[in-house]
């Protein structure tokens, strides 16, 4: 079976939604990462991916993994081996504020900021197909501190 | 010499001085900088944003820094983590 004939993976439907144009190769790469129950480095999704379409190189694979990357539907993660990792993004959207004065990363949603940001593009006459939001702060009270 | 009256030569005698002292972590910003850099990247985001992101930091602690010289100096600093 051809990658044309199967039916579409998530990543690919994700793809698609986001508007991007799926050449023969890119679905390859996508089933690849759709099927993976692990987080594969970038030489790994080749190996899988060249196992399909010996076509295929390193250097696609690449540029393919960076642009999923950056539409959001794959996750890089660094587990300290000095690899960058992959899977899939997760479905629920996170947003990160920053403290300038130490550099922690505090991880949050809000759905009805979710929802404000959908409505917003929605009334501007756009289809969102990603956003991104970073707050920079300071911290006005310690951890697990009440306010007086 | 140039309207602003500063020579060229003298604009990046400047910038190496201020880039030296932040090589130096003199202010102490740069473990910050870095740990802003290395979180986000642990949390998926991709290199140019947490970058950026690192960078918005570095200029908190030195306004002084024009967004270029900014970049340059959080390039180096998490070049080693760099996805190429």
């Amino acid at each position: 079976m051809s990658p044309d004939d199967a039916l579409p993976s998530r990543l690919e439907r994700a793809c698609a939604e986001r508007g991007l144009k799926m050449t023969g190769q890119r679905r390859i790469i996508a089933r690849v990462l759709s099927e993976s129950a692990d987080h594969p480095d970038v030489e790994e999704v080749y190996r899988r991916a060249s196992a399909i379409d010996s076509g295929i190189s390193l250097a696609t694979v690449y540029r393919s993994m960076r642009l999923f990357e950056e539409i959001g539907i794959i996750q890089r993660h660094d587990f300290g081996d000095g690899r960058a990792r992959y899977e899939e993004a997760r479905g629920d959207h996170h947003h990160h504020l920053i403290d300038i004065e130490s550099g922690e990363v505090v991880e949050f949603q809000d759905g009805e900021l979710e929802e404000a940001v959908a409505r917003i593009a929605r009334e501007l006459g756009f289809d969102m197909i990603g956003q991104r939001l970073e707050i920079f702060g300071r911290r006005t009270k310690r951890k697990g501190t009440e306010p007086a | 010499m140039p309207a602003d009256g500063h020579s060229s030569d003298q604009r990046q005698k400047d910038f190496a001085e201020r880039f030296a002292a932040c090589e130096a972590a003199v202010c102490g910003c740069r473990p910050i900088v870095e740990r802003a850099y290395r979180e986000l990247v642990g949390r998926g985001r991709p290199d140019r944003h947490a970058l950026e992101a690192a960078t918005v930091v570095l200029r908190w602690h030195h306004p002084e820094l024009a967004m270029p010289e900014a970049e340059q100096i959080v390039e180096r600093w998490v070049a080693g983590n760099i996805l190429h």
